[in-house]
């Protein structure tokens, strides 16, 4: 291979995406021109350099935590009421008053989910074959009254963040694809798929009773799972 | 700049006659042996001699294999034939099979394409990449990190800390680690059975099953099915779809399971005291675990009581039926 020809492949070579065959010339190439090793040092070095960067994508991490804190006011107990069997409770369980900014928030529920479409339309069409094709519908969440305000309202913010991390890690996903091996981006599809699912069957639930702060935990759950899997589906 | 790598090729070794490899350089005992092979296999045996000896066969087509000092490292590498100038066809190169005696203590780092990788007797650090070869190590090194996209990836040692993956291959941890094991794997199965002080697992469909783990463990999967088994288990178990299953008794520090369609198993011993908290949306509560206590804190919460209730379970499900079982 010409000194030229390495010149050109030196890029994929150092960020290991030559197939074996060239891969091996460029290194034969190598162990012969001081130059080219020279440039791929540098290349190396570069690399390492911007892998060390903090991350362009900042997807949320455990938003758990911090919506737990904003739906979980002052403790008061609350009658679980409705069995025949003796009940002991877990622990006091909370009785929903809805935190101040909860009650400013309300307002702009539906636009924040507006805001969360929009940014998902920029993001251009998705292809119907792509992973990004199994993104669940949202359906804003039920509008909060003045003073009632749900659950299910108070994760609508969290539930952009995560919709826009998605679709973020999605698209550097796509890009990569043919970069992965037929098999794995079958098996990564399949499982985004069952994620889906469950996001799917989280929200309706969640939709149908939007108070109930343990299917809003569910759904975080399960929007965290699909975070944490594209971060290292992105990876790979 | 080209003079330095005439000469640096002028200090390797020549090529290996018939095939047959033979080469030795003093080291010292300590420093890091590297070892680049494509295809074939690379098996590093430590040894008490301050010397390296790489022996083994050249693959037919490789023109021979170097052994020289980079940057304060001896790298051992198996080098392919330049294809001619100009010409971009791919040359014919068959793998080359190397044996590597290298210091005990030294730290081997092991780069493969196709090459098998085997590192045994080894008592400083050992990482091992590959793309499609397995890598096994064994013996006592101070760390292990083991890595193939589509090889089996084995490890049974007397080590430090363990990670290892890989995204098609099958992923094992035995033997006894004083640290911490990290194991990632996409559709591969995972198991790690060595004790250990700690033990984090993500998969995506592959299997895992983790057991004598003496610290927490931490699994996550999408897909794929989770079994945690020992004694005084503590840690926190997350599927989407996988079944979880908890054998053994629970440790002070409980455990925590999530799964939202996935069913979920405790089979504890019946010595086990502790307190099962269940919140599901429709899964159901089977019992056959004698003498718990259940009562329903309210249409999608359960609470169990084992003896005396010291450790807590808390099983999160949305859809996932819940089994518990005295064994």
């Amino acid at each position: 291979m010409s000194h030229e020809e390495t010149i050109e492949l030196l890029d994929d070579y150092v960020s290991g995406e030559l197939p074996e065959g060239e891969r091996a010339e460029v290194e034969a190439h190598l162990h012969e021109c001081g130059a080219c090793r020279e440039e791929a040092a540098a290349l190396t070095a570069l690399l390492a350099e911007a892998a060390a960067l903090p991350r362009g994508i900042a997807p949320p991490r455990d938003l758990w935590a911090g919506i737990e804190a904003r739906i979980s006011p002052a403790a008061a107990t609350q009658p679980a009421g409705e069995d025949d069997f003796k009940v002991i409770p877990f622990r006091p369980r909370p009785r929903w008053r809805p935190p101040q900014w909860v009650t400013a928030m309300a307002a702009s529920v539906v636009l924040v989910v507006g805001s969360s479409l929009a940014t998902m339309r920029f993001m251009g069409p998705r292809t119907p074959d792509g992973p990004a094709a199994t993104l669940p519908q949202v359906v804003a969440a039920p509008p909060a009254q003045a003073g009632t305000p749900t659950a299910f309202a108070a994760f609508s913010p969290a539930e952009a963040d995560y919709r826009q991390a998605i679709a973020e890690l999605q698209a550097v996903l796509d890009a990569r694809r043919a970069q992965l091996a037929p098999e794995t981006v079958r098996t990564l599809e399949a499982n985004l798929a069952i994620i889906d699912q469950a996001i799917r069957e989280s929200r309706a639930a969640l939709a149908a009773d939007p108070d109930s702060r343990e299917l809003t935990q569910m759904l975080s759950s399960v929007y965290d799972t699909k975070v944490q899997m594209l971060q290292k589906a992105v990876e790979l | 700049m080209f003079a330095a790598g005439a000469a640096a090729v002028l200090l390797a070794a020549p090529a290996a006659a018939q095939g047959r490899i033979d080469e030795r350089r003093a080291t010292p005992a300590t420093g890091t042996v590297q070892v680049h092979n494509l295809a074939g296999s690379v098996r590093v045996v430590g040894w008490d001699r301050n010397e390296v000896h790489v022996t083994g066969t050249l693959g037919r087509g490789a023109e021979r294999v170097e052994v020289q000092n980079e940057g304060g490292r001896l790298v051992v590498r198996v080098v392919n034939p330049p294809s001619q100038r100009g010409n971009r066809r791919r040359v014919e190169v068959q793998g080359t099979d190397l044996e590597v005696r290298v210091p005990d203590r030294k730290r081997v780092d092991v780069h493969t394409v196709s090459a098998e990788v085997e590192v045994r007797r080894v008592e400083g650090e050992v990482e091992a990449h590959s793309v499609s070869g397995g890598v096994a190590v064994t013996g006592s090194p101070r760390a292990v990190r083991a890595q193939s996209r589509s090889g089996e990836v084995r490890v049974d040692a007397r080590t430090g800390s363990v990670r290892a993956s890989s995204v098609s291959g099958e992923v094992s941890v035995a033997g006894t680690v004083g640290g911490r094991v990290e194991a990632q794997s996409v559709s591969g199965g995972v198991s790690v059975t060595a004790a250990s002080q700690g033990v984090k697992v993500e998969s995506v469909s592959g299997t895992v099953e983790v057991s004598s783990a003496a610290g927490r463990a931490e699994v996550q999967t999408v897909s794929g099915d989770i079994a945690l088994t020992g004694r005084r288990l503590e840690g926190a178990l997350r599927s989407v779809s996988g079944s979880v299953v908890l054998r053994g008794d629970v440790g002070r520090g409980g455990v925590e399971i999530e799964s939202h369609s996935g069913d979920v198993e405790l089979q504890l011993a019946r010595s086990t005291s502790a307190t099962v908290e269940m919140t599901t949306f429709s899964g159901g509560l089977e019992n056959d675990f004698a003498g718990a206590r259940i009562t329903r804190a309210s249409r999608r919460e359960y609470r169990v009581v084992l003896g005396g209730g010291d450790a807590r379970v808390r099983v999160t499900t949305f859809s996932g039926d819940v089994k518990l079982s005295g064994r």
